[in-house]
């Protein structure tokens, strides 16, 4: 017989969905730790550590016994440190200055007004990523040197007067060219931004009676301030750590910033070994200003829902229409790609028909050869070469593209436990140089044996996802940030699950931020040559190595020719990329 | 300090004595001290085919490539390899190039040996990295009966091949130095102030070989000098040439083999010599727990024969001048050779440290590279 004391009291159903619902919290909280902690932890902290223990090491190498403080003696002490500071940030802020300066107005162009020719003119935008900084800033000196560039030979013979008109071996030279190469990034971080937003704010201004520069001034840039801060950070971050301009014009005259001063104690040391001490002492510096910056840039755009401009609310994207202004926009953006991209191109075409390194003049016209392309089409080792630069690139870029989405929707979206670090981890690389990273990542797998990538392209592979996480995360962070949380809520009221709201809605949605981060990756890992040459072993030479190889080597000629072949490919690419259906396109 | 003789050695010596004579008198009397040092052994004329059969055949036994670590571009260094395969065709030869100058070749064979990872067999490097590679036991000893060569100062250490001889030249754009200006001396050469300016590699190691036969102090106040020119410094010998091709600088202190690619290709530069030539010699090392030492040992040798040599010069410029035939030897007939000995490693370290900040300074107040 049963007894009623005996009979299990009727469980609340309202009770196991609570506690249903707590433990998938619970999961929810903890899962994007678990998975993506130790990712980043292996990517990011393990170089960064090994960077500051050889700081502590009397040879650099973490391998060799014993412990000193001599090399921050050397590098904070004996070195002119401030001098040396005070010219990275010169540089750093006003190439990112310079480059916001032209990239909003034109992105502005592009993505909000009818300018005749967007697409075309997108495309040239975006091309200058197609040229390595290297090939940029030999061609800036081709144009710009005070005694044979063109434009300086062009000003002494018309004008008469014997001093240039420009010297591009200066702090100022190496702004403007780092400024011109960082405008096809920054437009690629501004231009979802402008693109996703409400348009009704500008007509709402317009009806107000605002002209167009006051709806510029009261609208659109509080609106787009995280975009626009986003990747002003990221670019004076990019300014601290880049190596290619400041290696070609400042080195050889001895204006030495943060980055390139690293690269002279790694590869430029007149005896005994490469000073990896002294770079692990000054890589500090570096960690410890981002940090800083990390900082105050996540104060900033905490409240990013301030910003929300994409709703659930139905919106047609409109444009501005310029009336009679079409031309002149569309003007300047032409005048902005002849400086930026036709003119130095046409400069790498001369010295790559050229016999040997020389100015121009129609003197030589009569020594016009194709023998650069002949050598280099024939050469094997660039076939190589450039299959390898292919494949890294586009591995590099779709494990960006994954794991900086995951990281970002988890850092701006979640509740999840520790995001916030896990946001500043992503954000670290950064500010590691190329160099650094690269030295750090040799001996990393030398020791770590078990993951054989040594020598081969995955060891590039993991230095380019390492050092491209930051930008991932920090342009899908501005983007999702915009997206309000209306058209998820309203696909989970609908009876959607994660994946499926996700899948349908959300995707779609920062499917161009997504993609735009996936270009900005490969072509920036085409172009990028400090990871490769640290990196390089037998297996895995890439095109920036081999352009590399041709510039010291004396060969600029040579290295003409593979640069210009190298941005015909890449234009290529990017028409075609530019040419595909534009699903959420205002065009 | 070694002098160079030719084969002849009576008629070399009179030519080398007429032609101190004549470099004293067009430099100026005491402008530089005697040379001292041990009197040279003479070129190799040929290997001994005997011993390069007997470690062909032990090579044969062995497995894998010979790996050899040297900074020279890839592209020249497959002549190389197809020359070396071409004459043993059972011993293959892999390279892998290292960017950079000063240690970089001997800190990524140090960092791959000390984590126990597959590194050289052979590595090639400039004097200064012996010290460090001798203190960790890396570089395996070497003797000239097993490498079949004749001259001991072809292995003037027991871990250390005399492989390349890197001289210094002066390298002149014909378009604006002519023939009357060239410098005859290397007081003359710091004295002009060079319209267009002056360039220079940015580290002091001709200065430094100039210093085994003048002295530190004299060497010393001859960096000043360069560096009072504010000299275009550059980081290889090889943009220097071609920038001196192109007319952006008049005239600059280089090296004689990254200046062959400018001049074939048609540019208006001329090489000259000034007494004594500053040189480095490029020593090659057998890795010392190599676990293919016979191969290692066989390139090494091959390099220094009269095919390899001329094999090894025609890839990539730089030759061996203890090897007749070769055009480092043919260049350097009948001149004053200043290089301090392997033995004087040290040395030579020490004084780049003290000349690299002297010479990268330039006179402009920007920051130095730590010693």
């Amino acid at each position: 017989m049963v007894v009623a004391s005996e009979i299990p009291a009727p469980v609340d159903p309202s009770r196991i969905q609570r506690r249903g619902r707590r433990t998938a919290r619970r999961v929810d909280e903890w899962v994007p730790l678990v998975t993506a902690g130790p990712v980043l932890v292996w990517l990011v902290v393990m170089p960064i550590v090994l960077t500051l223990w050889s700081s502590f090491k009397p040879t650099g190498l973490v391998g060799d016994a014993g412990f000193t403080t001599g090399n921050y003696h050397k590098v904070y002490v004996e070195g002119d440190l401030l001098g040396l500071t005070v010219r990275t940030v010169v540089f750093a802020v006003g190439s990112a200055c310079l480059a916001l300066l032209v990239a909003l107005p034109i992105t502005w162009l592009l993505e909000r007004t009818d300018v005749m020719g967007r697409r075309l003119l997108r495309g040239f935008v975006i091309l200058t990523l197609a040229s390595p900084p290297l090939l940029l800033a030999i061609s800036w000196v081709i144009l710009f040197d005070p005694r044979i560039g063109f434009v300086n030979q062009l000003w002494t013979d018309t004008t008469g007067v014997d001093h240039a008109l420009f010297n591009i071996y200066s702090l100022p030279g190496m702004i403007i060219v780092q400024g011109l190469s960082f405008v096809p990034t920054a437009y690629l971080i501004l231009a979802p931004a402008f693109r996703n937003m409400d348009p009704s704010l500008e007509e709402s201004a317009r009806t107000s009676g605002a002209g167009l520069f006051m709806m510029i001034r009261r609208v659109l840039l509080p609106i787009l301030r995280p975009a626009i801060l986003s990747s002003f950070f990221l670019l004076v971050i990019v300014g601290f750590v880049v190596i290619d301009v400041p290696g070609i014009i400042g080195v050889p005259v001895r204006q030495f910033v943060l980055s390139s001063q690293i690269y002279a104690y790694l590869s430029l040391s007149a005896g005994g070994l490469p000073q990896y001490g002294a770079v692990g002492a000054m890589s500090v510096m570096f960690i410890v200003l981002l940090v800083v910056l990390g900082l105050y840039y996540q104060r900033m755009t905490r409240n990013a829902s301030r910003f929300v401009t994409v709703t659930g609310k139905g919106f047609r994207p409109t444009r501005v229409r310029l009336g009679r202004w079409r031309w002149v926009g569309s003007a300047a953006i032409i005048a902005y790609i002849f400086v930026a991209v036709l003119l130095p191109v046409a400069a790498l075409a001369w010295m790559s028909l050229m016999p040997y390194q020389a100015g121009f003049s129609l003197d030589r016209v009569k020594l016009l050869t194709t023998r650069n392309f002949d050598a280099v089409l024939s050469n094997p080792r660039i076939a190589e070469a450039a299959l390898n630069s292919l494949i890294v690139a586009v591995l590099a870029a779709v494990c960006v593209a994954v794991i900086s989405l995951g990281i970002s929707w988890t850092v701006v979206r979640s509740r999840a436990k520790g995001r916030r670090v896990m946001d500043m981890l992503a954000f670290l690389p950064v500010a590691i140089a190329g160099t650094m990273l690269g030295s750090a990542l040799v001996t990393m797998y030398l020791v770590v044996d078990w993951i054989p990538v040594y020598g081969t392209i995955w060891i590039i592979v993991i230095g380019f996802v390492t050092a491209y996480l930051s930008y991932g995360t920090r342009a899908l962070n501005s983007v999702i940030a915009q997206l309000h949380p209306d058209m998820e809520d309203a696909a989970h009221i609908a009876g959607a699950g994660w994946w499926r709201t996700m899948r349908k809605i959300t995707l779609p949605m920062i499917a161009p931020a997504v993609i735009g981060v996936c270009v900005w990756v490969a072509t920036n890992a085409l172009r990028d040559a400090s990871l490769p040459l640290i990196l390089r072993g037998r297996e895995n030479t890439m095109i920036t190595s081999l352009l590399w190889d041709y510039w010291i080597g004396g060969r600029a000629t040579t290295a003409a020719a593979v640069g210009v072949l190298l941005i015909g490919v890449l234009a290529v690419l990017i028409t075609v990329w530019q040419s595909l259906p534009r699903r959420f396109s205002n065009d | 300090m070694r002098v160079l003789h030719s084969h002849r050695r009576i008629l070399s010596l009179s030519s080398f004595a007429l032609a101190s004579l004549l470099s004293l008198a067009a430099c100026g009397a005491g402008s530089e001290p005697q040379a001292v040092g041990p009197e040279p052994t003479g070129p190799v004329t040929a290997c001994d085919d005997a011993a390069l059969k007997a470690l062909y055949d032990k090579a044969k036994t062995e497995t894998g490539p010979a790996r050899w670590y040297y900074t020279s571009p890839p592209e020249q260094v497959d002549q190389i390899k197809a020359a070396f395969e071409k004459e043993f065709p059972e011993v293959k030869l892999d390279y892998v190039q290292l960017i950079g100058a000063g240690g970089v070749v001997s800190a990524r064979f140090i960092q791959e040996s000390t984590a126990g990872q597959p590194t050289a067999d052979v590595m090639t490097g400039s004097v200064e990295e012996v010290p460090e590679l001798r203190k960790r036991g890396l570089i395996g000893e070497l003797t000239a009966s097993e490498l079949g060569i004749k001259a001991p100062a072809l292995l003037p250490a027991p871990d250390a091949v005399h492989q390349l001889l890197v001289p210094g030249v002066v390298v002149r754009n014909t378009t604006l130095v002519d023939d009357g200006q060239v410098p005859k001396s290397w007081d003359e050469m710091v004295a002009h102030k060079w319209d267009r300016g002056f360039g220079a590699w940015q580290f002091p190691y001709a200065y430094v070989s100039l210093a085994s036969v003048w002295g530190e102090e004299k060497a010393k106040e001859y960096v000043e000098k360069v560096a009072a020119l504010k000299p275009f410094l550059y980081q290889s010998n090889f943009p220097l040439s071609a920038d001196v091709g192109a007319g952006k600088i008049a005239i600059g202190l280089g090296k004689y083999h990254p200046t062959l690619p400018t001049i074939e290709a048609g540019a208006p530069v001329k090489i000259s010599l000034l007494d004594p030539v500053p040189a480095d010699t490029m020593y090659a090392y057998l890795n010392a727990h190599s676990p293919r030492p016979n191969r290692a040992r066989l390139f090494l040798a091959w390099t220094l024969c009269g095919s390899g040599a001329k094999a090894v010069e025609d890839a990539i410029g730089a030759g061996n001048d203890l090897v007749e035939g070769t055009r480092t030897h043919e260049l350097l007939k009948g001149h004053k050779i200043a290089e301090y000995p392997i033995k004087d490693a040290g040395t030579v370290s020490k004084l780049l440290a003290e000349f690299t900040p002297i010479l990268q300074q330039g006179g402009t107040p920007v920051t130095p590279p730590s010693k």
